[in-house]
């Protein structure tokens, strides 16, 4: 119970020491600004407001460690949590319309549907999919896949319960499979 | 939330080398962070939401009204639950003797425990409430906690809040160290600590020290775990080995061989020569605070050098405005400067002479008498220094030889073994800036609690009103260390509160229900009655010790009860 929870015990006591000290907070920028950042970037296609956004994560996380709860995760469902926000907010302010899905990833990550009907599957046929998605399941999609986080971290950063997110990634597999499968 | 258009490209290019420096730069989100205004950087879930709140109050207000109807309606009370104020103490139980030691202030000393803890000292004075150093005998106090039961019974708290964030005790072991001088708390100067080295449950890297500040009524972080070495010399019967602790004679004074330069040496003056007929000489004033040397003998004149003995001739003609003596060899060789100055003060003409004391005839045989007892009484203070000196060295070996010999004494000291304790070379390492309460632990966070524990206490339980608030403690004795505990209310028949959900075979639960009695729910009760997220408790089903006469037996119920 206790031994493979080292490493987020390690964390959290660099999250101890970085309540005190700002400094002390780089071992935990360094682990997560690149993962934050493909976060940001893959979901809104400019590498320069993905950078903008990415640092007003990091600038909140600082500002804001003190309401930080250890739900056993770590702080990475947090940072992805704010990360979420901003890019709403973002979304907002420049009435964005038009979003990106990168037909790469879709392709390098999403073995899991290719895998269950193989004579059927076009990467470019998946990625059409997704496109019509729903925002929540695409952003379950990205978290899950894109992002390889577990069920409970996606959960902590949708706000729901972990089984809930798993009955959600489920059924929109079995979505895409319904609209491959149309489609052919 | 809102639908969107998606747009699907075949790949987007990875990012620029100027954008992942820049976002790998911390500097720059540090300089952001400390310039930005912290109220422009709420995090969403922070803002205030004035609908939000409008809900939640409205729903606070139903609902406190729901719960005094229930209340104030019902004839028969139900369970209530009442969670204790967190940051309130626990109070003792049984109290843990202390071990005690004498202890001389000032003096670098080690003390062993019966548990094998080391407690070493350097030589530093203690000071008292006023913070003035106090010396002589000193009464060192020292206790140790390492199991569960030991650490529950001690009464010292077992959580740690870190900035709101509630963790619960896995510890490696405690002890609590104090220091009395005629009953008065003593404490360790500032930059001068001691160190203790506890013998602990395990020596895995995951423990950290803390110090529990009864200020703040919490645990304070020093730092991780630092394990401290003492080689095995070799093993004596079961569970006793010989440790070679000579490196904790660090303390211990080196030998201090005294200096001989450190030591006044008697000054004798040299005695002035006798006049010589073929050298000119000539009387100066010289003060006697500036030339002590001289003023010892009477008569003092002072002759020119041989080489400067013919130019000096025709300088003693003239009239010099100024002459002053300046030392180049005390008592033996001085110079003589002579100024002379026109009448606008200006500096026309200089010389200068080198000359060297001497005594004139008609004083010089008293003098001379002078001399010879001034130098038979500096013989006898040479004479007496070498002794002195002798003294010193000899009782500088002696405390070397001491201090070895201590620290021989020390390394056939026997380890007492006891189950649970970790009686390997290793110690853990704390240095003890303060006196109190120290732990070795790895704080388990105190995760939304999953089980909910109903105990039925029974109309007729003698310890009612005793129960009226209890600690209940959950033992998990599988590394003989994890402890967690419940301070929670209790009234009528039943008291339910929320655990945490981890529960294995082997483990307890108990409650303290007075100093002593204890009522103790065995693991194998306990796994019968667990539901998926509840677990009942039944007194009457509980092993109830009564007529706890001391600690041991308090600890022997907890421990052994199968």
């Amino acid at each position: 119970m206790v031994d493979e929870h080292d490493e987020l015990r390690e964390e959290w006591r660099q999250i101890e020491l970085a309540l005190t000290n700002n400094e002390a907070f780089a071992p935990l920028y360094k682990k997560y600004i690149q993962k934050i950042f493909r976060y940001c970037y893959h979901k809104i296609g400019s590498q320069e407001d993905a950078r903008d956004i990415a640092q007003q994560v990091f600038v909140k996380a600082i500002l804001n460690l003190k309401s930080f709860k250890n739900k056993g995760f770590g702080l990475s469902p947090w940072l992805y949590k704010i990360a979420f926000n901003e890019i709403n907010d973002w979304i907002k302010q420049k009435n964005r319309e038009e979003f990106w899905i990168n037909n790469e990833l879709v392709w390098a990550e999403m073995g899991v549907i290719q895998n269950v009907d193989e004579e059927i599957f076009d990467d470019q046929m998946l990625g059409t999919a997704l496109t019509k998605l729903s925002e929540d399941s695409l952003e379950l999609i990205r978290l899950r896949y894109f992002e390889k986080l577990p069920f409970a971290e996606v959960a902590e950063i949708l706000s729901i319960t972990e089984s809930n997110a798993k009955v959600k990634v489920h059924r929109t597999i079995n979505e895409l499979r319904t609209y491959i499968t149309k489609k052919n | 939330m809102k639908n969107r258009k998606y747009k699907l490209v075949k790949s987007l290019p990875s990012p620029n080398e100027q954008i992942l420096n820049e976002i790998n730069d911390f500097e720059q989100i540090k300089e952001m962070a400390s310039k930005a205004n912290p109220k422009d950087y709420i995090l969403k879930s922070n803002k205030f939401n004035l609908k939000l709140a409008s809900i939640i109050v409205g729903s606070a207000l139903i609902i406190m009204v729901i719960i005094f109807w229930i209340i104030f309606n019902k004839e028969k009370k139900t369970a209530f639950i009442e969670e204790i104020n967190y940051k309130e103490e626990p109070s003792s139980l049984l109290t843990k003797k202390f071990e005690e030691f004498n202890y001389v202030s000032g003096e670098a000393d080690t003390f062993f425990t019966e548990k094998g803890s080391i407690i070493i000292f350097p030589a530093c004075k203690l000071q008292n409430d006023s913070k003035n150093e106090v010396e002589g005998d000193v009464t060192l106090r020292f206790r140790q906690f390492n199991n569960s039961a030991e650490i529950a019974l001690s009464g010292i708290r077992l959580n740690y809040d870190s900035a709101g964030n509630k963790f619960l005790f896995e510890s490696n072991g405690m002890f609590e160290i104090e220091a009395k001088q005629n009953g008065n708390n003593l404490h360790i100067p500032a930059d001068c600590p001691c160190k203790v080295l506890l013998t602990t449950n395990s020596f895995e890297p995951k423990f950290n020290n803390y110090f529990l500040d009864t200020a703040t009524a919490n645990w304070v972080y020093i730092g991780p775990m630092v394990k401290e070495k003492l080689e095995i010399l070799g093993a004596i019967g079961n569970n006793e080995v010989l440790l070679d602790q000579t490196e904790l004679t660090e303390f211990v004074e080196d030998d201090k061989t005294p200096d001989v330069n450190q030591l006044e040496l008697p000054k004798l003056p040299p005695l002035p020569k006798k006049d010589d007929e073929e050298l000119p000489n000539f009387k100066i004033n010289a003060k006697e605070n500036e030339f002590p040397e001289l003023a010892v003998y009477k008569g003092i004149l002072f002759e020119v050098e041989p080489r400067d003995a013919k130019r000096s001739v025709p300088l003693f003609g003239m009239v010099w405005s100024n002459i002053d003596l300046v030392t180049v060899n005390p008592g033996k060789l001085y110079k003589v400067k002579m100024q002379k100055f026109n009448k606008s003060n200006r500096l026309v003409s200089s010389d200068s002479l080198l000359v060297h004391p001497i005594i004139d005839q008609e004083n010089y045989e008293d003098e001379l008498k002078k001399y010879k007892e001034l130098e038979r009484k500096h013989k006898l203070a040479i004479k007496k220094q070498a002794e002195e000196f002798e003294s010193m060295k000899a009782l500088a070996r002696k405390q070397s030889d001491m201090a070895a010999m201590e620290a021989r004494i020390r390394n056939i000291k026997q380890v007492k073994a006891i189950n649970g304790l970790n009686y390997s070379s290793f110690r853990s390492a704390f240095n003890v800036a303060y006196f109190g309460i120290y732990n070795s632990d790895n704080p388990m966070h105190n995760q939304n609690p999953k089980l909910d524990v109903t105990i039925n206490v029974g109309n007729k339980f003698d310890y009612k009103q005793a129960l009226s608030k209890v600690h209940l403690y959950h033992v998990i004795p599988a590394n003989n260390s994890f402890i967690t505990n419940y301070l929670i209310g209790i009234r009528n028949e039943t008291l339910k509160f929320t655990a945490q959900p981890y529960f294995n075979e082997g483990e307890k639960f108990f409650i303290v229900i007075n100093e002593h009695t204890i009522a103790v729910w065995n693991s194998q009760y306990l796994m019968e009655n667990r539901r998926s997220s509840s677990l009942e408790l039944d007194l009457k089903k509980a092993k109830v010790y009564k007529n706890l006469e001391n600690e041991n037996e308090a600890v022997r119920a907890l421990l052994d009860d199968k």
